[in-house]
């Protein structure tokens, strides 16, 4: 069951772990459009909404996030917007990526800089 | 601010919610106008903020909507059908690769047709605005056919300033020597064009510059345009080309540009020269042909053009009645062919012969496929049965088979799509080689744009002819059942109604390949038995050359209608005599000849009579013979004696005198071997018969046309005086010895020191002379022998199939009859009394489309007679045949016969 469990969660992609990074960065303000304004900035990745739903659904569907109902506010067709937060096991995941990362990256980054610069 | 203001127009929120569905697309939509209004409100311009919204809305529909398709039990159900599709075909190996043998061949077969036909009938020109070329042409009335413009028309157009037609420029293809000063030489095709006509196709020079008005003068330097080929090869690339002198003919040419790679407007030139122009020199009758090409002036269709010219051309008609009652110009598109077939007819013949002809190969090949899949479809039941006991559906059961013949068929498709592609391309190269060879006078009959890539009528017809095919193939083994019967309907394979489609398939299988492989066999005995033309004497010591005047194609159109070659010139006439003298000067050349066709030539076959009769004829027309025209030294040059008489004497020629010299076999066939000195013969033509000339000699026997098919004259030649003002083109043939290889690569530049305008063409030692037929006829029975293999293979395959199903499936019933004392063979007859049924249906059929085919051959001109050699083969063949098809059944024979009843009862129990 456990391997199952761990199964379900799974690894997580490039994109679904800079839209973790950006809801944890923008804490209870992680809207859609947060998460959008985020990844421009961090980034200068200009992403459609529909990208990011998709990946938060996923999210959600697999236990990494929750979202909730904020106040209603202009300009959204009157519809409040849906505001996320990590949960443990998104945290979890996250830190396990972002570590794995690091250990990938370990004692290669004086060498990765030298062939950047030719 | 204002809101609604500021928010992307309505039309375009209202296709973002048509677009975006799904559990979150209100948070997407929501989102989307947030960021847009925010834009607006950040003072961004509402325009801008508009093209984003619209370029998230897209990106937003294409993401969902792929999520959602990914999440549907159909998309996963999909990849599974697809996954285990890919896993069948790796599991059955030996049924893969014939399947898809076949049906990659049925592809290759039916797309190429279709792809050539596409090329010939709706040539796409890969030119900047390609199909907005055009061709104005002469429409003929009263000969009911299309002629090309002349001089006097296209200046009359141009001046006219027609306003449906832009760049309205001329050409004509010419046949031009270009000679190094190393004397290296090549004729090449040119076209002698306008500086309009250079500019209309787009394309800038690699290197230089392209034609000019200023180069249409008159009194203007020669100058000459290379194509990217003829630099590569013959300059080596020079990066210093331009402004190098070449001679073009007698024309001392600047070169002034290169054409880049693959150019060869206006159909497949090397070389271009400006047209130069003498309007007024010309009278309005005697004004030279031309081609004229132009592009549809902005905004105006073709349909427009088209009127704008029948109304010049009715104009023109009124005030000129004699000379142009019946003409009236016609614009078509570049490229297409030049008859006079209604476009409307042209897209029928693509629907019913091209893609019906695709339609039919891709059924015979599908019909065997289909037998394949459904008896290896049979022998999976055990898994199918656990599939659908476990809930698949019949639906989920037929769509699983669909998806692995789409796989197979998807597979194979790509593959001879692919094959198609390098067909074409081969075809488009190989065939412009032997057209060179050929050495034709008239322009290539396909332009630059054949091969290359192909059309989407080609690839759409393969997709849509497969898909169709692999439905069939899953839905036709499961029709008229219901439910799971699909299963009981797979145990009935091979027994009562149901195998009676399959049957017809097999038949038509083996009757293909009895049919087919005879063809084959045919050809490629008459690409052997050309190459080993007995020439009757040492013809690998003369040097033959084909020597035509320099000067212009008939293009296309003209040709069409052309019987004639021409007539020889003063100039030519006295150039071939200073050749043939300065050849007699060379020490290495023991003589020199000249003839109209040479032995390894194609000679034409007269109908002739003879006075005082002589063997009965084989035709109520009366006899054939070879004919070919030989000047006074031939025999004595090629040391052929004279059996009786004497040969030509130089006065032979004459006008008033109307002698011929016959060989052997025209003896033996047409006069019954009486005595031929002194006997009349007269050739009869569509005109009547023509005047008695009287037989003077009896040439030794040598070979005249090869002998690839039975000639209804047989070997029977008879041999005219060579008539120097009246025989055009001339081949001369040269004595040189055992060196006349190496003789042969001089020959172009001693014959361009005496006229550097004249053609050489076709320049080889004699015993050379039969192989581009025999190229021709060796690449026909290749395809042909590919053809009928893969027929047999196939035919193979679907008997082995059904075989191999029928023991599996009555293993339990021989083992019953075994047991109970029924004799080994005799159970396994009935069991295999089906497919020697199959095998004898086949091999009838064909053995009677062969009849047939033999039965046409006999008939019609070329006349085919088997002799009791052929009948012997054939009949032979015939009776190999059966053998060969039932081979297919020896591995399930031996496992029926091992059949073991203890083993066969457990197995089913």
């Amino acid at each position: 069951m456990a391997r199952m469990e761990e199964g379900r969660v799974g690894r997580l992609g490039e994109f679904e772990q800079a839209v973790l990074f950006s809801v944890l960065r923008l804490g209870e303000e992680a809207s859609g459009v947060g998460i959008h304004d985020v990844l421009h900035e961090q980034t200068g990745r200009r992403v459609s909404p529909g990208s990011i739903y998709t990946t938060l659904g996923r999210l959600e569907k697999r236990g990494l996030v929750r979202s909730r109902e904020g106040a209603p506010i202009r300009g959204r067709m009157g519809r409040p917007p849906k505001y996320y937060e990590l949960r443990p096991s998104g945290a979890t995941a996250l830190m396990e990526a972002y570590e794995e990362t690091q250990r990938l990256a370990d004692g290669l980054l004086d060498t990765l800089a030298g062939l950047a610069d030719g | 601010m204002n809101v609604h203001k500021s928010r992307p127009p309505t039309w375009l929120r209202r296709l973002a919610w048509l677009l975006i569905r799904g559990p979150d697309a209100l948070e997407i939509l929501a989102d989307l106008e947030q960021l847009a209004l925010r834009e607006v409100v950040q003072g961004g311009s509402r325009w801008r903020a508009s093209v984003r919204y619209f370029r998230n809305t897209l990106a937003s529909a294409l993401v969902v909507g792929w999520a959602r398709l990914s999440e549907t039990r159909w998309f996963q159900t999909s990849t599974v059908d697809w996954k285990l599709a890919g896993r069948v075909l790796l599991r059955y190996p030996g049924l893969t690769v014939v399947a898809g043998t076949a049906i990659a061949f049925a592809v290759l077969v039916g797309a190429t047709n279709l792809e050539v036909f596409m090329d010939t009938a709706f040539p796409r020109i890969p030119l900047d605005e390609g199909h907005r070329l055009v061709e104005v042409r002469i429409q003929d009335r009263g000969q009911a056919r299309v002629v090309p413009p002349t001089v006097h028309d296209f200046v009359a157009w141009r001046d006219a300033d027609v306003g449906s037609l832009q760049d309205l420029g001329a050409y004509r293809s010419t046949r031009r020597n270009l000679i190094l000063e190393d004397g290296r030489s090549r004729a090449l095709l040119g076209a002698a064009m306008t500086a309009v006509a250079f500019r209309t196709a787009r394309v800038p020079p690699l290197m230089g510059r392209g034609l000019d008005e200023a180069d249409e003068r008159l009194q203007a330097a020669p100058v000459v345009v290379l194509g990217y080929d003829v630099w590569r090869s013959f300059f080596e690339s020079d990066p210093d080309v331009v402004g190098r002198t070449v001679r073009i003919g007698t024309d001392i040419s600047t070169v002034i540009g290169v054409m880049p790679e693959g150019f060869g407007w206006p159909r497949a030139h090397d070389l271009w020269v400006p047209l130069r122009l003498d309007p007024l020199g010309v009278d309005a009758a005697a004004s030279p042909p031309v081609s004229v090409v132009a592009r549809l002036a902005p905004g105006v269709s073709l349909r427009q053009a088209r009127a704008e010219f029948t109304a010049m051309g009715q104009r023109a008609s009124t005030l000129l009645p004699e000379s142009r009652e019946f003409r009236s110009p016609e614009v078509a598109r570049f490229g297409e062919i030049p008859v006079p077939i209604p476009r409307l007819q042209l897209v029928g013949a693509m629907v019913f012969g091209g893609v019906g002809t695709f339609a039919v190969v891709m059924l015979v090949a599908w019909g065997n496929v289909t037998l394949l899949l459904f008896a290896r479809t049979a022998a999976r039941r055990r898994e199918l049965v656990v599939r659908s006991a476990l809930g698949a559906s019949r639906e989920r059961i037929v769509g699983q088979l669909f998806t692995e013949a789409l796989v197979l068929g998807g597979g194979a498709t790509a593959v001879g799509l692919w094959a198609t592609r390098t067909a074409t391309n081969w075809y488009a190269r190989v065939g412009s080689e032997i057209m060179e060879d050929m050495a034709g006078v008239h322009e290539p009959y396909w332009g630059f744009w054949f091969g290359g890539g192909l059309s989407w009528v080609t690839i759409g017809s393969a997709v849509l002819l497969t898909v169709i095919a692999a439905s069939l193939a899953a839905v036709l083994p499961s029709m008229g059942t219901a439910g799971r019967d699909i299963l009981s309907r797979l145990q009935k394979v091979h027994g009562g109604d149901s195998s009676s489609g399959w049957t017809a398939v097999i038949v038509l299988q083996i009757a293909i390949t009895v049919a087919v492989a005879p063809l084959a066999v045919a050809a490629g005995i008459g690409a052997v038995r050309t190459a080993d033309l007995d020439y009757g004497f040492r013809a690998s010591e003369y040097v033959t050359a084909e020597l035509a005047m320099d000067g212009e194609f008939y293009s296309l159109v003209e040709d069409l209608h052309r019987e004639s070659r021409g007539t020889p010139g003063e100039d030519y006439l006295r150039a071939v005599d200073e050749i043939e003298r300065r050849l007699m000067e060379d020490p290495r050349v023991r003589s020199v000849t000249r003839a109209w066709k040479i032995p390894g030539d194609v000679h034409p076959q007269w109908w002739l009579e003879v006075d005082g009769g002589g063997a009965p004829p084989p035709s109520p027309r009366g006899h054939r013979a070879q004919v070919t025209a030989v000047d006074a030294s031939f025999f004595r040059s090629l040391d052929v004696g004279m059996v009786e008489g004497r040969g030509f004497a130089v006065t032979d020629a004459d006008a008033s005198e109307n002698v011929v010299v016959v060989n052997p076999e025209f003896v033996r066939r047409v006069l019954g071997d009486r005595n031929p000195i002194g006997r009349r013969i007269a050739f009869v033509g569509a005109d009547g018969r023509g005047p008695w000339r009287e037989i003077v000699g009896v040439a030794e026997q040598i070979g005249m046309t090869p002998p690839t098919l039975e000639l209804p004259g047989g070997e029977a030649g008879i041999y005219l005086p060579f008539r120097r003002a009246e025989t055009y083109p001339v081949q001369i043939v040269v004595r040189v010895g055992p060196e006349a290889d190496r003789f042969a690569s001089r020959l172009p530049a001693l014959v361009h020191e005496v006229d550097p305008g004249l053609q050489v063409n076709r320049v080889q030692t004699l015993d050379e002379s039969t192989a581009t037929n025999a190229r021709v006829f060796g690449l026909t029975g290749r395809f042909l022998g590919v053809f009928a293999a893969v027929a047999l293979l196939l035919a193979l395959a679907g008997l082995f199939s059904v075989m191999s199903l029928a023991v599996t499936r009555r293993t339990r019933e021989i083992g019953v009859r075994v047991a109970l004392g029924a004799g080994r063979w005799r159970v396994t007859r009935t069991v295999f009394r089906r497919a020697v049924e199959q095998v004898a249906m086949g091999v009838g059929l064909g053995a009677l489309l062969v009849g047939v085919l033999v039965g046409v051959l006999f008939n019609s001109d070329v006349q085919v007679r088997p002799d009791a050699g052929h009948a012997l083969g054939l009949a032979i063949y015939l009776l190999l045949m059966p053998g060969v098809c039932l081979l297919a059944c020896i591995v399930p024979l031996r496992r029926a016969l091992r059949v073991e009843p203890t083993e066969a009862l457990r197995e089913d129990g």
